[in-house]
Protein backbone atom coordinates (compact mmCIF):
# COMPACT_ATOMS: atom_id res chain seq x y z
CA UNK A 1 0.00 0.00 0.00
CA UNK A 2 1.49 3.45 -1.14
CA UNK A 3 1.28 5.74 2.04
CA UNK A 4 2.41 8.63 0.38
CA UNK A 5 -0.87 10.69 -0.47
CA UNK A 6 -2.19 9.87 2.88
CA UNK A 7 1.61 11.24 4.30
CA UNK A 8 1.11 14.61 2.40
CA UNK A 9 -2.58 14.81 3.20
CA UNK A 10 -1.31 14.38 6.93
CA UNK A 11 1.35 17.57 6.42
CA UNK A 12 -1.28 19.61 4.73
CA UNK A 13 -3.65 18.84 7.98
CA UNK A 14 -0.67 19.72 10.25
CA UNK A 15 -0.07 23.20 8.20
CA UNK A 16 -3.07 24.22 8.44
CA UNK A 17 -3.95 23.44 12.17
CA UNK A 18 -0.70 25.39 12.64
CA UNK A 19 -2.10 28.55 10.64
CA UNK A 20 -5.26 28.35 12.81
CA UNK A 21 -2.77 28.23 15.79
CA UNK A 22 -1.21 31.09 14.39
CA UNK A 23 -4.41 33.06 14.89
CA UNK A 24 -3.92 33.52 19.24
CA UNK A 25 -0.03 34.41 18.31
CA UNK A 26 -1.46 37.44 16.21
CA UNK A 27 -4.20 37.82 18.45
CA UNK A 28 -2.62 38.05 21.79
CA UNK A 29 -4.75 39.13 24.51
CA UNK A 30 -1.22 38.81 26.64
CA UNK A 31 2.35 38.03 25.37
CA UNK A 32 2.03 34.79 27.51
CA UNK A 33 -0.39 33.86 25.10
CA UNK A 34 1.90 34.55 22.04
CA UNK A 35 4.46 32.33 23.50
CA UNK A 36 2.12 29.83 24.62
CA UNK A 37 1.10 29.65 20.36
CA UNK A 38 4.70 29.69 19.42
CA UNK A 39 5.68 26.94 21.65
CA UNK A 40 2.31 24.48 20.19
CA UNK A 41 3.27 25.30 16.58
CA UNK A 42 7.30 24.72 17.19
CA UNK A 43 6.34 21.50 18.82
CA UNK A 44 4.54 20.44 15.35
CA UNK A 45 6.52 21.72 12.97
CA UNK A 46 9.43 18.90 14.32
CA UNK A 47 6.41 16.69 12.88
CA UNK A 48 6.10 18.16 10.18
CA UNK A 49 10.01 18.01 8.92
CA UNK A 50 9.76 14.04 9.76
CA UNK A 51 6.98 13.81 7.63
CA UNK A 52 8.24 15.90 4.82
CA UNK A 53 11.28 13.70 5.10
CA UNK A 54 9.49 10.56 4.78
CA UNK A 55 7.68 12.06 1.66
CA UNK A 56 11.04 12.91 0.22
CA UNK A 57 12.65 9.37 1.00
CA UNK A 58 15.40 10.32 2.85
CA UNK A 59 14.66 10.41 6.58
CA UNK A 60 18.15 9.76 7.78
CA UNK A 61 18.75 13.45 7.22
CA UNK A 62 15.79 14.96 8.13
CA UNK A 63 15.88 13.21 11.51
CA UNK A 64 18.79 15.35 12.63
CA UNK A 65 17.35 18.14 11.93
CA UNK A 66 14.40 17.65 13.68
CA UNK A 67 16.19 16.86 17.01
CA UNK A 68 17.86 20.45 16.85
CA UNK A 69 15.37 21.80 16.08
CA UNK A 70 13.33 20.39 18.91
CA UNK A 71 15.97 21.21 21.55
CA UNK A 72 16.01 24.65 19.92
CA UNK A 73 12.28 25.16 20.37
CA UNK A 74 12.52 24.17 23.80
CA UNK A 75 15.24 26.51 24.31
CA UNK A 76 13.63 29.39 23.35
CA UNK A 77 10.49 29.02 25.41
CA UNK A 78 11.87 28.76 28.73
CA UNK A 79 14.44 31.57 27.76
CA UNK A 80 11.29 34.07 27.18
CA UNK A 81 9.15 32.15 29.76
CA UNK A 82 12.25 33.26 32.51
CA UNK A 83 12.85 36.83 30.85
CA UNK A 84 8.65 37.13 31.26
CA UNK A 85 8.84 36.07 34.86
CA UNK A 86 11.25 38.54 35.57
CA UNK A 87 9.46 41.30 35.09
CA UNK A 88 7.35 40.44 37.25
CA UNK A 89 10.05 40.59 39.74
CA UNK A 90 10.56 43.22 42.14
CA UNK A 91 13.43 45.73 40.87
CA UNK A 92 17.07 44.80 42.91
CA UNK A 93 17.98 47.38 45.44
CA UNK A 94 20.36 49.89 45.03
CA UNK A 95 24.13 49.26 45.93
CA UNK A 96 24.86 49.73 49.19
CA UNK A 97 28.51 50.07 50.63
CA UNK A 98 29.17 46.89 51.45
CA UNK A 99 27.40 45.30 48.08
CA UNK A 100 29.78 47.55 46.35
CA UNK A 101 33.46 46.02 44.80
CA UNK A 102 36.45 48.44 45.58
CA UNK A 103 37.60 48.72 42.14
CA UNK A 104 33.96 49.98 41.13
CA UNK A 105 34.85 53.26 41.24
CA UNK A 106 33.52 56.32 42.10
CA UNK A 107 30.63 56.44 39.48
CA UNK A 108 28.39 53.92 41.39
CA UNK A 109 25.82 55.73 43.52
CA UNK A 110 25.82 54.50 46.94
CA UNK A 111 23.00 54.99 49.04
CA UNK A 112 22.52 54.28 52.80
CA UNK A 113 19.55 52.23 52.76
CA UNK A 114 17.70 50.90 49.70
CA UNK A 115 14.61 52.87 49.03
CA UNK A 116 11.46 50.61 49.10
CA UNK A 117 11.38 49.12 45.31
CA UNK A 118 8.32 50.79 43.32
CA UNK A 119 6.30 47.44 42.40
CA UNK A 120 4.34 48.29 39.46
CA UNK A 121 3.12 45.30 38.46
CA UNK A 122 1.13 43.70 41.65
CA UNK A 123 -1.36 45.59 41.75
CA UNK A 124 -4.75 44.70 43.76
CA UNK A 125 -7.09 43.24 41.03
CA UNK A 126 -9.95 44.03 42.52
CA UNK B 1 -0.33 -4.36 5.62
CA UNK B 2 -0.81 -4.56 9.09
CA UNK B 3 1.70 -1.74 9.98
CA UNK B 4 0.24 0.23 7.26
CA UNK B 5 -3.02 0.09 9.21
CA UNK B 6 -1.37 0.90 12.12
CA UNK B 7 0.69 3.87 11.15
CA UNK B 8 -2.71 5.61 9.87
CA UNK B 9 -4.56 4.65 13.05
CA UNK B 10 -1.54 6.46 15.11
CA UNK B 11 -1.22 8.93 12.73
CA UNK B 12 -5.46 9.99 12.44
CA UNK B 13 -5.76 9.78 16.69
CA UNK B 14 -2.99 12.49 16.78
CA UNK B 15 -4.36 14.85 14.23
CA UNK B 16 -7.51 14.57 16.82
CA UNK B 17 -5.89 15.54 19.29
CA UNK B 18 -4.03 18.08 17.66
CA UNK B 19 -7.69 19.72 16.23
CA UNK B 20 -8.56 19.36 19.69
CA UNK B 21 -5.57 21.13 20.81
CA UNK B 22 -6.15 23.91 17.74
CA UNK B 23 -9.85 24.49 19.27
CA UNK B 24 -9.08 24.99 23.41
CA UNK B 25 -5.94 27.45 22.27
CA UNK B 26 -8.38 29.53 19.64
CA UNK B 27 -11.49 28.91 21.66
CA UNK B 28 -10.69 29.02 25.43
CA UNK B 29 -11.48 31.97 27.33
CA UNK B 30 -8.32 32.75 29.48
CA UNK B 31 -4.64 31.94 29.21
CA UNK B 32 -4.53 29.20 32.26
CA UNK B 33 -7.56 26.90 30.12
CA UNK B 34 -5.69 27.47 27.08
CA UNK B 35 -2.83 26.58 28.65
CA UNK B 36 -4.43 23.43 30.16
CA UNK B 37 -5.43 22.37 26.27
CA UNK B 38 -2.24 22.66 24.65
CA UNK B 39 0.25 21.09 27.55
CA UNK B 40 -1.75 17.73 27.14
CA UNK B 41 -2.92 17.81 23.73
CA UNK B 42 0.43 18.54 22.03
CA UNK B 43 2.60 15.68 24.05
CA UNK B 44 0.31 13.62 23.08
CA UNK B 45 -0.14 14.34 19.57
CA UNK B 46 3.17 14.29 18.94
CA UNK B 47 3.96 11.54 20.21
CA UNK B 48 1.52 9.79 18.05
CA UNK B 49 2.51 11.15 15.14
CA UNK B 50 6.15 10.66 15.91
CA UNK B 51 4.80 6.47 17.03
CA UNK B 52 2.65 6.21 13.50
CA UNK B 53 6.24 7.36 11.83
CA UNK B 54 8.42 5.06 13.62
CA UNK B 55 6.24 2.02 12.37
CA UNK B 56 6.37 3.36 9.01
CA UNK B 57 10.09 3.32 8.97
CA UNK B 58 10.65 0.38 10.61
CA UNK B 59 7.92 -1.32 7.56
CA UNK B 60 11.59 -2.33 5.68
CA UNK B 61 13.68 -3.41 8.03
CA UNK B 62 17.31 -2.99 8.02
CA UNK B 63 20.42 -1.57 9.63
CA UNK B 64 19.81 2.03 8.47
CA UNK B 65 16.10 2.14 9.26
CA UNK B 66 16.84 0.90 12.59
CA UNK B 67 19.32 3.65 13.57
CA UNK B 68 16.81 6.32 12.11
CA UNK B 69 13.82 4.60 14.43
CA UNK B 70 16.38 5.23 17.22
CA UNK B 71 16.64 8.37 16.50
CA UNK B 72 13.34 9.34 16.44
CA UNK B 73 12.48 7.07 19.61
CA UNK B 74 14.96 9.55 21.00
CA UNK B 75 13.29 12.82 19.80
CA UNK B 76 9.49 11.13 21.15
CA UNK B 77 11.35 10.55 24.16
CA UNK B 78 13.09 14.40 24.44
CA UNK B 79 9.19 15.86 23.11
CA UNK B 80 7.55 13.59 25.87
CA UNK B 81 9.91 15.09 28.89
CA UNK B 82 10.48 18.97 27.31
CA UNK B 83 7.11 19.46 26.58
CA UNK B 84 5.23 19.47 29.84
CA UNK B 85 8.49 21.18 30.94
CA UNK B 86 8.19 24.58 28.72
CA UNK B 87 4.13 24.42 29.43
CA UNK B 88 5.04 24.53 33.24
CA UNK B 89 7.81 27.32 32.57
CA UNK B 90 5.29 29.03 30.53
CA UNK B 91 2.54 28.91 33.52
CA UNK B 92 4.78 29.71 36.14
CA UNK B 93 5.45 33.12 34.28
CA UNK B 94 2.38 33.66 33.89
CA UNK B 95 0.99 32.76 37.13
CA UNK B 96 3.70 35.04 39.00
CA UNK B 97 2.90 37.85 36.48
CA UNK B 98 -1.06 37.66 37.83
CA UNK B 99 -2.25 37.40 34.30
CA UNK B 100 -6.06 37.67 34.79
CA UNK B 101 -8.22 34.27 35.08
CA UNK B 102 -11.99 34.03 33.68
CA UNK B 103 -15.03 34.24 36.20
CA UNK B 104 -18.49 34.11 34.78
CA UNK B 105 -19.65 37.67 34.95
CA UNK B 106 -21.99 38.44 37.74
CA UNK B 107 -25.59 39.93 36.78
CA UNK B 108 -27.02 43.15 38.56
CA UNK B 109 -28.81 41.28 40.82
CA UNK B 110 -26.37 39.45 42.33
CA UNK B 111 -26.59 36.00 40.57
CA UNK B 112 -24.14 34.48 38.32
CA UNK B 113 -24.28 35.60 34.62
CA UNK B 114 -25.38 33.00 31.60
CA UNK B 115 -23.64 32.69 28.03
CA UNK B 116 -25.91 35.74 26.51
CA UNK B 117 -24.22 38.60 28.82
CA UNK B 118 -20.56 37.15 28.87
CA UNK B 119 -19.29 40.10 27.31
CA UNK B 120 -20.73 42.57 29.67
CA UNK B 121 -18.41 42.59 32.42
CA UNK B 122 -14.33 42.41 31.72
CA UNK B 123 -13.27 41.17 35.34
CA UNK B 124 -9.63 41.10 33.37
CA UNK B 125 -7.38 43.52 34.78
CA UNK B 126 -4.54 43.56 31.52
CA UNK B 127 -1.38 46.19 32.76
CA UNK B 128 -0.78 48.41 29.97
CA UNK B 129 2.37 46.99 29.09
CA UNK B 130 1.37 43.32 29.01
CA UNK B 131 -0.69 44.51 25.84
CA UNK B 132 2.54 44.49 23.21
Amino acid sequence: MNLEPFFIAMAVAILFLMLCNLYRVVAGPTVIDRMLGMNVIGTKTTVLIVLIGIIDGRVALFIDITLAYALLNFITTIAAARFYQRLAQPAPPEPRESMVAPSAGPEVKVVDAPPAAPDPVRKETR
Amino acid sequence: MIIDILVITAMLTGLLFFVATTVGIIRFPDFYSRVHAAGKGDTLSTTLFLGGAILFILGDFSGDTLLTAGKLLLIVFYIFIASPTATHAIIDAGYEFRVPYWTRPIKDNGTQGDEENEETLDNGFYPEDLKG
